[in-house]
């Protein structure tokens, strides 16, 4: 057995989701949802309102805690850790709304997300040498450059609070990259985002993915799922209705009646 | 200047160091984390509690006419730090059983019902520290040096001005750090902070410790002074004098404390004895709890920022200028991180 472990540890998707299920209150959200998802590839979560996709998106993100199943991420059982340890492992999250850090400007807002940062320990702030300003301004290089890349670099003195939702969306993407990720999860990325904005979203999604980051993005407008994602899953009631490329799923009659039924 | 006036003056200043130093607790609690520590004034009376058993010597002495624990007879300056250890521990315990489990309104609501069963349990139980008499007597340090009250005075006057400004120091060193910066990121949104990696529970708690020793060290302070100290020193309205002070001040500001602390606990609340007399004999010294409360509800409504807004945290451009067109290169986002992540560039 442990050989075969061996064998198959290259091969293991970068994250694996057995059997979890979560109730609020009676209402079952999820019921029994497994999927996987590999690196380098957008995985895409749909279905109507109500499905169970964000629920599903924040059990495997920790914010969560699923009545049933487990959860491995690179070959880690992570079911019982709590969230901020996963994002330390490389899984960062976005939120449908309100993920900004209102008050702190964007650039303010990339650079909490940095990992391993010298100056957040309490000891290095009160040594004789502050080694940790070095690495901020390394930081803030990194930083700039992501914000160039997303256009948005005009902004960095901004609060985030005054940001468009498209530019919010922008900048929530630069973060997540500047905690240097494994796996994105992405709760509705395109909500609020003007159609010209989409496309240009839609383009850095596929670098990034092309990067070798997996991502796994919630999300309700269909064309733009098509566009980027090489594996959906379809949600509906909790359950996993319809699973593999959007174009096979459009021709599905489960999948049409869960759309069309609600 | 007469003598009186000159103790008075000296008084004053004495007094807005110890609320400078405890409002800037606070702000790193409230003002910088978010944390609503209704409770914030008991750990100032930790603080000054453990001065003064630390230094009034056995329960037995001067005829044994107080009760009080462990009763030790400590040379300065072992009372102040022990008090702002101890305050702070305190903070870490309260904190480890509040924070995990409440958030924002519902912390506040239980710190403040600890504030008041704190203020109860050491009315009550006597044996702790003399009970609602309160403990007196407390001795001053270096009275040695002289004789002269009001060359006293100000020598104190001197010594809390260190303190107070080691306290602003150290406190701003840890606002203007990458922790800092997290611990604001957890005030404007913890699931954000929780989802880059920031354990927000174990943040609250450290801000929960030191912001508990600063308020240790202001009433350790503030009992070596007054050397007394008793229930009706820290009833949990003194609290909301401290939030009203860095409400006006500047909540998150780095000065804010200050200005706040000197206007409101100092000038506000010091001017009401320069009223004339009318009314009933409680009426002026009510009006300047409804003073108080109408600053804080004017600049909640009219200047939510305060008089020093926490000012915005700005980076300087990089010395030579960087070619802005990598958007147009089509490079990838990571493969850059990757580049860059090297020590030197």
């Amino acid at each position: 057995m442990n050989a075969d472990r061996l064998l198959d540890a290259p091969r293991a998707p970068l994250l694996s989701v057995r059997g979890i299920s979560c109730s609020f209150g009676g209402v079952r959200a999820v019921a029994d949802v497994s999927f996987s998802a590999p690196a380098g590839q957008i995985t895409g979560l749909i279905g109507p309102n109500g499905a169970g996709k964000s629920t599903t998106l924040g059990i495997v993100a920790g914010f969560i805690r699923p009545s049933a199943g487990t959860i491995q991420f690179a070959g880690r059982d992570i079911t019982k850790l709590p969230n901020h340890r996963r994002a330390r492992l490389g899984m960062i999250r976005t939120f449908q709304m309100r993920g900004e850090f209102d008050r702190l400007t964007v650039l303010e807002n990339l650079l909490v997300a940095a990992p391993g940062q010298r100056g957040e320990k309490i000891r290095s702030i009160y040594s004789v040498r502050r080694t940790w300003r070095q690495q901020q301004r390394e930081l803030v290089d990194q930083a700039r450059d992501l914000l160039d890349r997303f256009g948005i670099l005009d902004h960095e003195n901004v609060y985030a609070e005054e940001l468009s939702g498209g530019q919010r969306r922008l900048m929530e993407l630069a973060r997540a990259l500047m905690a240097k990720p494994r796996l994105l999860l992405l709760d509705e990325p395109m909500a609020g985002v003007s159609p010209a904005m989409r496309d240009r979203l839609g383009a850095h999604l596929l670098e990034v993915a092309d990067s070798g980051i997996g991502i796994v993005l919630v999300e309700h407008q269909l064309r733009f799922v098509e566009d980027v994602c090489g594996h959906v899953l379809v949600l509906a009631q909790g359950t996993v209705i319809g699973e593999g490329k959007m174009s096979a799923l459009r021709e599905q009659a489960a999948v049409l009646d869960a759309y069309l039924t609600g | 200047m007469s003598g009186a006036w000159q103790f008075y003056i000296a008084t004053l200043v004495i007094y807005a160091f110890v609320y400078i130093i405890a409002a800037s607790g606070l702000n790193l609690q409230f003002g910088v984390t978010g944390v609503y520590n209704f409770a914030f004034i008991i750990f100032q009376a930790a603080g000054a509690y453990c001065t003064a058993v630390l230094t009034l010597g056995p329960s037995s002495a001067n005829g044994a006419f107080q009760h009080y624990i462990v009763g030790l007879h400590l040379p300065f300056p072992l009372p102040l730090l022990i008090s702002g250890v101890v305050a702070g521990l305190l903070g870490v315990g309260l904190g480890a059983l509040t924070v995990r489990r409440l958030r924002a309104d519902y912390l506040a609501i239980v710190m403040l019902v600890i504030s008041l069963i704190a203020t109860g349990v050491v009315t009550d139980y006597q044996g702790l520290f003399n009970g609602a008499a309160g403990l007196a007597l407390i001795p001053q340090p270096f009275a040695s040096l002289t004789s002269n009250l009001v060359v006293y005075d100000w020598l104190y006057a001197l010594f809390a001005g260190i303190v107070c400004a080691l306290v602003l120091i150290a406190v701003r060193m840890l606002i203007e750090s990458p922790l800092g910066r997290s611990l604001r990121a957890v005030r404007e949104n913890e699931n954000a902070a929780a989802a880059l990696g920031k354990n927000v529970t174990a943040l609250r708690l450290l801000v929960f410790g030191i912001g508990g020793a600063i308020a240790g060290i202001s009433g350790s302070v503030l009992v070596s002074f007054t050397q007394a100290w008793s229930p009706e020193s820290w009833l949990y309205a003194e609290t909301f004098v401290l939030f009203t002070a860095l409400i006006v001040g500047g909540v998150g500001s780095n000065l804010g404390p200050l200005i706040g602390a000197v206007l409101v606990p100092v000038v506000l609340a010091e001017g009401s004895r320069y009223l004339p007399q009318f009314g009933p004999p409680t009426l002026v010294p009510s009006l300047e709890w409804i003073a108080i409360g109408v600053v804080l509800l004017a600049f909640l409504w009219f200047w939510p920022r305060g008089i020093l807004p926490e000012r915005k945290r700005t980076f300087p451009s990089a010395a030579v200028s960087r070619p802005l067109t990598s958007q147009t290169t089509g490079d990838l986002a990571v493969k850059d991180l990757e580049k860059e992540s090297g020590p030197s560039r």
